[in-house]
Parts: structure tokens; sequence; C-alpha cells
């Protein structure tokens, strides 16, 4: 009863909007069938699709092999004594992307005219090299967490008997590698889907992309038909690889449906050229952990300015806190009931759970302003319901893949005890609150972690639905940049960092001692 | 058992907050302004308004990177149940395209008799003014080989890889290519961007990113706006701004534009910030802020960082370029985004 409730509110909250969007689009077409065309993308948009899919295939592929590598040198190197350490490889994973190359732009602008000794400035950073750099260093957290996930969940019994016929080197390829490559597919689907719709950082670095296009349509037209007819093909492209993921992800996790944390416990011996390469995979991720640290701090100016900064943009911190906290407590329960109908019984949940993803971020936004406003009271209008609702709709279903990879990993154990609950519970919400939630807690926990995060930086979707009055911090972070106020964004970025940082410190820290429960 | 206690008082706190953030008080007066000024600019204006009129504002702002899919998007999904009185646009096109549709009301502020009818109409007015121009790094290029037309982004004595101008198909630089298609013929207009391209001027995301490419000796010398331009002056980069073709077209001029929106719900407040907006005294203040460099009044004094002398101007109605923007942007997709 009460999941369904739960997913009746994922199809107004995460669906109808989109919904909505697909209504409007009909009557278009009727007026007009001529714009059908523009599902078929050929001549410079097929090629521009080309180019895109290039670009994101290639931040995908080196991506997850930097993921694997960082994983693996967290798990069986010297790190892999203390297990908490590898989680915080995961505390820049909500960084915007635009922070990301903020920071990368400074850094190797730094770099170059440091290295080459010379006075005068290189040209502007552009091109393929740059680009797909950025979007590494903007999805590695996520490449990384998923590549941990694999190897922490890899069965110690088989990896210790491989051991004792073959080289460590050899059990890494022949056992590890192939138990682990679904997950690491899952990871690089998803790495795929978001370089795939992300626009921002290619064009920063004169790129042009498919998900330009789209904007640029919107720029010209201001017609939403015509948007989401541009976007199909993308759409489709994507929402095929993220069916991929999570059937990957859910056939994956239920092979490997006993935890086992026994990988990292294993001493194992690497050849030298395989221990250089995850030493310089270290570097990479300390890199990148430190870099926008390094980078903010610096060019933040003082402490104070820092202050001024956070004090100025109070009521924006304020704002951005508001809502991504109670998306973050809204969507979990919503991704719990959707992930539970995710079987090859219920296609139709499947593409409810992945079409909102890859749904351009002002579209949701139009269609929820499309959905409420011709209805709703002004006092809804003027509160913070319309950007908790867009936020809502825009990661729950991030959040029904971190559900989708738990579900999975319940062992026997948990199904038996959900079941003595179902014969003696007094009523079905209290064995849900005593035992399906405490189960399910670092799912939980995970997902909420990730929404807040993902919420903290949204724009696209908030700009349409802010009340008057009211701004996110994204807001006023892009005006400053916009404006060149350096030390302003700085700071404010700097305090986006801590936020996220913090949020990641509570869940790693909330998961261990949940882990550490179970296992006791 | 504690533990429930705090997670159900946090929820309360939580939805009280969302729900309180949406009460206002019952009789004070309000007006709802739409604004893509920037939020620096804008937010001490009209504050300065709430104080001495003594009605709230309740502003919402833009943002460049969204691409033009945020607030006129918005008016156009509110149409039919409008939230904002008050448009207050940092440029005309999008303003112009509103009217097409039909979300705009006639209001002519009682502080626009001094504004000449080329920079307002029964929907609109005009509040201060940008323009295109050059901005050149000192540094990096001498006086002697200083350029003085936007055609010189194609001149073989500079290299082109140190040159740049913003994406034509966004923002300023895209009002600025249909102005050049109203004035030059859409083929010619398209050709001169398309050489831009093929020589390898570096097309930036934006103007803002022109002044920083500039102002940091990345590139030699770039197309921006005024705006832009003054405020590396102001910080003291090693800058010089240059207003292009002088002797030539002139200069392409971006007045900001004020508009009442068609069934505001505040009506008498929209007209007062209109009204405040339009005046004489706020177009000396956004100039001294560095929000707009020119005033749109005969003989109004412009901004500092701007030459001292009279600025020509290129002779096209606005009205012509807005006519000109779908058809321009159309064909420039064509040449950038391949």
């Amino acid at each position: 009863m009460m999941a369904h409730a739960l997913r009746l509110v994922y199809l107004v909250l995460v669906i109808a909007p989109v919904a909505v969007i697909i209504g409007a689009t009909i009557p278009a077409i009727i007026s007009d069938p001529g714009i059908l065309n523009l599902l078929l993308p050929s001549g410079r948009r097929f090629d521009l699709l080309i180019h895109s899919l290039t670009l994101a295939s290639l931040t995908a592929l080196i991506t997850t092999g930097f993921g694997f590598l960082v994983a693996l040198a967290l798990t069986t190197g010297r790190l892999s004594r203390w297990p908490s350490l590898r989680w915080f490889s995961l505390v820049l994973a909500a960084l915007p992307p635009y922070v990301h190359v903020l920071v990368w732009t400074q850094a190797l602008a730094w770099l170059t005219t440091t290295v080459s000794q010379q006075p005068l400035q290189p040209p502007p950073l552009q091109g393929l090299a740059i680009a797909v750099w950025v979007e590494i260093m903007a999805w590695l957290p996520l490449a990384t967490a998923l590549a941990l996930i694999a190897l922490v969940m890899l069965p110690r019994e088989t990896i210790e008997t491989a051991r004792t016929y073959r080289r460590d080197f050899a059990v890494l390829t022949r056992i590890v590698l192939p138990l682990a490559a679904p997950m690491l597919m899952g990871a690089g689907c998803l790495i795929f889907v978001l370089a795939l719709t992300n626009y921002e950082v290619p064009s920063l670095f004169s790129i042009t992309t498919y998900s330009l296009e789209i904007f640029a349509e919107f720029s010209t037209s201001h017609e939403v038909a015509r948007v989401a007819l541009i976007a199909v093909p993308l759409l489709t492209i994507a929402s095929i690889a993220l069916a991929g993921m999570l059937m990957v992800i859910r056939r994956y996790s239920r092979i490997s449906s006993q935890l086992n944390s026994g990988f990292g416990a294993i001493e194992w011996e690497w050849p030298p050229a395989l221990n250089t390469t995850l030493i310089i995979a270290l570097f990479v991720l300390a890199a990148q952990i430190f870099a926008p640290f390094l980078i903010l701090i610096l060019g933040s100016g003082s402490i104070h300015s820092v202050a001024t900064s956070v004090a100025e943009a109070r009521p924006e911190i304020i704002f951005s806190l508001i809502v991504a906290i109670s998306a973050a407590m809204l969507a979990p329960p919503l991704a719990h009931a959707v992930s539970r109908r995710l079987d090859s019984a219920h296609i139709l949940w499947w593409a409810l759970a992945i079409l909102p993803i890859v749904v351009p971020a002002p579209l949701v936004g139009i269609g929820m302003l499309k959905l409420v406003n011709a209805w709703a009271p002004l006092w809804l209008l003027d509160s913070l319901t319309l950007p908790i609702a867009v936020a809502v709709a825009r990661f729950t279903p991030f959040a029904i893949l971190v559900f989708s990879a738990g579900l999975g990993s319940q062992n026997s154990d948990d199904r038996d005890s959900i079941d003595a609950v179902r014969v003696f519970q007094p009523n079905p919400l209290k064995g849900w609150l005593k035992i399906r939630l405490r189960l399910m807690a670092p799912s939980y926990f995970a997902a909420a972690g990730l929404v807040f995060a993902l919420s903290l930086g949204e724009l696209s979707a908030t700009l349409l639905v802010a009340p008057p009055g009211r701004s996110s911090l994204a807001i006023r972070i892009y005006n400053y940049l916009h404006y060149g106020a350096s030390e302003s964004v700085h700071g404010l970025c700097l305090a986006i960092l801590t936020m996220t940082t913090m949020a990641t410190f509570f869940v790693v820290r909330f998961i261990n001692h949940q882990t550490r429960r179970a296992t006791s | 058992m504690i533990c429930t206690h705090i997670n159900r008082t946090l929820l309360l706190t939580l939805v009280a907050l969302i729900l309180s953030l949406g009460c206002n008080g019952p009789s004070a007066p309000i007006v709802v302004v739409y604004t893509s000024v920037d939020q620096v600019y804008s937010e001490p204006i009209l504050k300065h308004f709430a104080e001495i009129s003594g009605v709230t504002v309740k502003p919402v702002f833009d943002v460049e990177a969204a691409k033009t899919t945020g607030l006129v998007q918005r008016l156009i999904t509110e149409a039919g149940r409008p939230r904002a009185d008050v448009f207050w646009n940092g440029e005309f096109a999008q303003t112009l395209m509103l009217a097409e549709r039909g979300l705009l009301e006639a209001y002519r502020p009682s502080t626009s008799h001094d504004i000449p009818e080329a920079m307002k109409s029964s929907l609109w007015t005009a509040v201060g003014c940008r323009a295109r121009v050059l901005l050149v790094n000192t540094n990096l290029v001498d006086d002697e080989v200083m350029p003085s037309t936007v055609a010189e982004l194609l001149a073989p004595r500079f290299d082109s890889k140190r040159l740049g101008f913003a994406n034509p198909l966004f923002g300023t630089t895209a009002t600025h290519a249909a102005a050049l298609a109203a004035i030059m013929g859409q083929h010619t207009a398209s050709g001169f961007f398309q050489d831009l391209i093929d020589n390898g001027v570096h097309m930036a995301d934006g103007n803002s990113s022109v002044r920083d490419l500039v102002a940091s000796g990345r590139l030699h010398w770039g197309l921006t706006d005024t705006d832009d331009a003054c405020q590396a002056i102001n910080r003291g980069d090693p800058v010089r701004l240059v207003v292009p073709d002088q002797d030539g077209i002139g200069t392409l001029l971006i007045p900001g534009t004020v508009a009442l929106i068609n069934g505001a719900t505040h009506p008498r407040e929209a007209h007062v910030l209109i009204d405040y907006l339009v005046s004489k005294e706020t177009e000396e203040l956004l100039i001294a802020s560095g929000c707009v460099q020119l005033s749109v009044r005969p003989g109004g004094k412009n901004a500092a960082c701007l030459p001292d002398r009279p600025i020509s101007a290129m002779d096209v109605d606005f009205n012509a370029v807005f006519a000109e923007l779908e058809s321009s942007r159309r064909s420039l997709l064509d040449i950038v985004h391949r």
C-alpha cells in the first residue's frame, strides 16, 4: 500500500512534467507534421551527433579505466589498511562540472607558463584533449565509486583458490577483471550518458555538441515541441545506455549477493609495471581532489573575503540548503519504491525510471511550470515547493540507480527478516520503518547524499521555477562568473565544496557504522 | 525513540520553513521583476528603489549560462497567468520577441520624455545602453597596429588564433550577427562568420570569456560588449577599449529595455518601478556602477572608460535586427555547429 502510494507520488512529481512536455509536442506535430523531420538527425546534425558520441565514448572509456585503477590502488596497495579512506575519493562527486572547468583552466594555465618559463600566455585552451581531461576529472569519483563496489563485492574464496594456481597478475586479468567487468561496464554507461548530455564543459573549450544544439534551438525558436523533437535522438541513445547499465547492475548484484569485504584483505603482489601504473592513478586522484581545494583557496583571497562572500550569499545558501535537504529526504523513498518494480516483467517501469535522467533540465522546469502554474495557489508558487519538486524530479532517477545496486545485494538473511516481519508486524508502516528501512539504510543514505549534492548545484530547472525574490547559490555563482568577480566565485565554490565534503563525510560515517553493526 | 523525535522535529521545521517562505504580509505593496541584467548591477538598483518607494521588490535573476532558456522561456510558459509585472532586459531582441508574442502591455513611462523615439516604443523603453567594442591587450598589440574595425578579425597582419569573438548563436553576438545581416544581407554576414571560423579565430563561450582571455594575454584582442571591456579596464588589466567602425558603418548599440508584462498583477507598482528604471537619475547610477556605458538621452554623459568623443552608431532599426534574428541564427547553426 505504502509502496503504491510512493510510486504514485513518483508518477506525479517525476513523470508528469515529462508527460506535459510530450503533451505539448503532439499538437505542434499535428499542426505541422513537417517538424517530425527533426527526429532524424541528418547532414550537419548527424555529424554533430557522431562527434558527441565520440567525445562521450572517449570520456567514458578513459574515466572508467582510471576509476578501476584508482579503486585497485585503494583496495590492494598500502592504502587498503584504511578502508574508510577509499570512500573519500568521492568527496568531489557532486562538484558541478563548471567548477572543474574553472579549476583546471587556471591550473593548466599556471602549469604551462611555469613549465615552459615563458612570460607570454599560450593561446586559449581548447579542443578535445582538454575537454576530455576536465570531463574525466568531473566524473572520476563516480567511476571510482562503482569500481570500488565491484571490487569489494568480489567472492574472496574464488580469488584465493585461483591464487594457489596462478600469479596475482594472471588472477587479476583472468578472474578479477571478468568478474568486475559488468559493474565497470555499468559505470561506463552512466558516465557516457552524463558526458553525452553535458554541453557546458565542451562548449567552454570550443567544442560543439549535440546537447548544445538543443539549447541553440531554444534560443532560436523558443518552441518547446521543436526542442523536444531535436532532443529525441540523444534521449534514445542515452536511454539505451542507461537501460543496459541498470540491467547489468541488477544482474551483477544478484550474483554477488554476499557483500564480501575480503578483497582488500588479500596480500596482493603486483608486477612493477602495474605498481607504477597504480601510483600514477593515485597521483591523478590526488590531483583531482587537491587541485580544486588549492585553486579555490588561493583564488578566494583571504578568509575575510570568503566570509564576506558567504555572508552576502546567505539567503541563497539557505535556499539551496533547504531545497537540497528536502530533496534528499523525499527522493530516496520514491526511488526505493520504484526500484522494487525494476524486473524484466515491468518494462514500463524501466522506461519511467530511465527517461527523466536524460530529459534536458530546462524541459523538466518548463514541464513543472506548465503543470502547476495555471491552478496552484500563490502561496504555493511563492514557497520553495517547486524548486524542491524539480530537484526531486531531476535526481530521483539517480537514487533509483543506487537502490538498484543496493536491492540486488540484499542477502538471504535480509529477505528472511522481511518475511518474518510480514508475519508479525502490527501494521505495514511499522514493519517498513522498523525493518525494511533499517536494512536499506546504507542505500538510503547513499541515495540521499547523492541527491543532496546534485540538488545543490542544480541551475537550469531551478531558474524556471524559483519563487520571485528567492535565488539559489548556483544562480549567484553563475552571475558572479559572468561579472568576473573571481574572489567571490572562488569563495562560493569553496562553500559548495565544503558542504559536499561534509555530506560525503556523514554518509561514509553512517554507512561504516551500519556495516559494523551488521557485521557484529 | 530520541532519533525518531529528532527526525520528526527536523521534518516539521523544514516543512514550516518551505511554506513560510511563501507567505507575505497582507498589505505590503509588491512588484515582481524578471531581469536578465547581471545580479551584481540590478540588485543594488532594485534595493534602492525599494527604499525610496516603500514597494517590496521581488526579483528573479537570469544567468548567461542558461543560453536564454531561462527567464524568457519562463515568461512564455507563464503567459496564461503571469507572475512577473516587469521585464527588465539587458538587451532588446528578447523584449521584441515577447512583444511579438503579445506578452507585453503598452506603457509610456513619465520619465521617458527626453528619450529619442528610436529608443522606445509603446511597449518598451530603453534603459541605458551598451555597445559592441574591441578589447585589445596593450602588452601584446602596439599602438601602430591597433585594430579599428570588426572586419580586422580577418586581417592577415594578426595571428588569427590570438583573436576572439563569442559564440554567435547566443547573446549579444547573435544580435550583432543579425544586425550585420540587416545591413549587409544574410549571405555576406554569414560569410563573415564562416571566414572567422575557417581562419581559426577563437570562438569563446561568451563575451565575458573573451574579456578574460584578452585580459590574461591568451588572446591579443577580441570582440565583446562595453560592460565586459570596462570591467577589465576598471580592474586595471592591461587592455584598451576600441570603438570599432567609427569611419564606416558605426558600432552596434545594445540598449537595455524595460517593459510591462501583459496581465501584470501589480500594475500600479510596476508603473512606479518602470518610471524609476527609465529615469535619468537611475541611468546615471547604472552608468556609474558599470551596468551600461552609454546614455540613451541626447547629450547624456557616457562612462569614463569610453573615449571622450561622440560615438558613431550603426544605422540600423532594432525591429529590422529582430526580424533577421531567427534566420541569422539558423544560418549560423550550419556554420558554428559542424
